[in-house]
């Protein structure tokens, strides 16, 4: 038994130690985390807000919205985007409450389509995502709506996480951007008393 | 295990020499650049023409042409028809989706020109059955069919659209053309006005958004035998059956791989107000036009369309908040 790993060539060794970095890579945990997708900045307490509460639907996806196929790059689902929109919308303070059942006006948002952008650098992976949003009152009428349009790049050297960093980095800014837009353009004649 | 393992890479070293993998991904950051992009996000918005309350008239001109070896390339109206069905579903989805009020919509056959001389093509209802020749265009949506004014201003503001989205699209890649160059105008000016007023009088819509498709697909017998033809006759048989039956659309498209499946797709947004066309693109796809799914494509059409349904709006910074508003 000793005998043989003694005889191995060094080319079988480094086989087993590129094998080895490969299963490390693959068990780091890699899947998409909506927590990272919810933007830090956000956290910074609104003292302005629109008076409203928020029931936060479910996200559909949109004309060119492809989910994650086998061997191919991983995509935000609908399900992780809810999760992050609601923590974002928590965090901001812009809602009297947010859930994903009851509220003042419903959010709906839709992922129109998430791609890869041509991006300089080997160890370079830009990942772009379109998000539209839609607030409605009770009645039916459209409180305030938008669509924004981010991109975020990684240079991470497993491919994995560069696509994963990625990924979730533009659905960091897309939520970035959300908050801003509330912000500044939220019609101040619709918040509530 | 994993102390043989760090034992291992203890020893990798020895194995195999770092110096040139180090080099190697010194090399790529230097090349490539090893700082990532900046974060970008921005606002997005439908062209403001799109959402006038007038609305939007969405035309879909497809045609699909059989390249075959013994005989003549000739043009197929269901297979070219079903593409253009599906992508019209396509382009309304694509539509709804953005709030865009949808004023009509029509499909043709074969309505761009498709002969310098407007002479007729060679055509079959379907792959592989009989041909006759025809005069275009080859099929139209039945509640037109019977209104011949409107198929001819249909007529031409699919050729006048089809033929300036090309012509900005080679411009754009080709650098080396002027700006002044003669184009091809088999539709002038005044034409295209006059048709305009057609569909906006039928219609009462605002614009048109046009799409139009030009695939060329191969027969089997074709695909076959290409491997051979190439080698023995090469270039002359690409450019001999590369037209289309037209010049324009081989010299103003430059690039379109001959002798493979390929479609050409281009839009066009008409304001039917001022008669203008205001926005234009083209893409191309290697994908066989003969199958609708193929033209239907929605990353094709999301490439296609996404500069006029996805304007930006505002310029936003990544990543950081600006201050609250004072209210």
């Amino acid at each position: 038994m000793k005998s043989k790993t003694h005889n191995k060539s060094p080319l079988t060794q480094l086989r087993s130690v590129i094998l080895l970095a490969a299963l490390s890579i693959a068990a780091c945990g890699c899947s998409l985390d909506p927590d990272k997708m919810a933007p830090d900045a956000a956290a910074s307490p609104s003292t302005w807000t629109t008076g409203h509460s928020v029931r936060v639907m479910d996200v559909t996806s949109g004309f060119n919205n492809q989910g994650s196929f086998f061997g191919g790059p991983a995509m935000i689902d609908n399900d992780q985007f809810k999760t992050a929109l609601v923590l974002t919308l928590k965090k901001s303070n812009l809602f009297t409450d947010v859930s994903t059942d009851h509220g003042d006006v419903d959010l709906y948002a839709t992922i129109k389509s998430q791609k890869q952008v041509d991006s300089m650098g080997v160890f370079q992976y830009t990942a772009e995502m379109l998000v539209s949003y839609k607030f409605v009152d009770k009645s039916g009428k459209e409180v305030w709506s938008a669509s924004y349009e981010s991109e975020f790049s990684s240079t991470a050297l497993a491919g994995a996480t560069r696509t994963l960093e990625a990924r979730e980095g533009s659905a960091r800014e897309n939520l970035t951007s959300l908050v801003q837009g509330i912000r500044e353009k939220w019609p101040r004649e619709a918040a509530a008393p | 295990m994993i102390t043989a393992a760090l034992r291992r890479l203890r020893k990798f070293p020895k194995m195999v020499s770092g110096a040139p993998i180090v080099f190697a991904i010194g090399a790529a950051c230097a090349l490539g650049g090893c700082a990532a992009n900046p974060p970008m996000s921005r606002q997005v918005s439908a062209d403001p023409l799109l959402e006038r309350q007038g609305g939007v008239v969405l035309l879909v001109d497809a045609a699909v042409q059989i390249e075959t070896l013994a005989t003549d390339d000739y043009f197929v109206v269901d297979e070219a028809k079903a593409g253009g069905q599906a992508t019209m579903t396509a382009l309304r989805k694509f539509a709804e989706e953005n709030n865009i009020p949808v004023r009509g919509e029509i499909v043709s056959v074969g309505a761009a020109r498709l002969s310098r001389d407007n002479s007729q093509v060679l055509v079959a209802d379907k792959a592989g059955a009989e041909r006759r020749k025809a005069s275009q265009p080859l099929w139209v949506t039945e509640s037109i069919a019977n209104d011949p004014e409107y198929v001819s201003a249909l007529r031409v503001v699919s050729t006048y659209a089809f033929e300036r989205a090309a012509i900005t699209a080679a411009k754009s890649k080709d650098h080396t053309k002027s700006k002044n160059e003669t184009v091809p105008q088999s539709v002038t000016i005044d034409e295209f006005h006059k048709a305009a007023d057609v569909i906006k009088g039928r219609t009462q819509a605002s614009s048109v958004l046009f799409l139009g498709v030009l695939g060329k697909s191969k027969s089997d017998t074709s695909e076959v035998v290409d491997f051979v033809t190439r080698f023995t006759i090469g270039e002359a048989v690409a450019i001999g059956t590369a037209g289309l039956g037209t010049g324009y659309y081989l010299v103003f498209v430059p690039g379109h791989l001959t002798g493979r499946n390929f479609m050409t797709l281009e839009s066009a947004l008409i304001d039917l107000q001022s008669g203008d066309l205001t926005w234009s693109n083209a893409v191309k796809s290697q994908e066989d036009p003969i199958h609708p799914e193929h033209m239907a494509n929605p990353t094709t059409l999301d490439l296609l369309l996404h500069n006029v349904m996805f304007k930006a709006v505002t310029p936003q910074p990544g990543a950081s908040l600006p201050p609250e508003p004072v209210h």
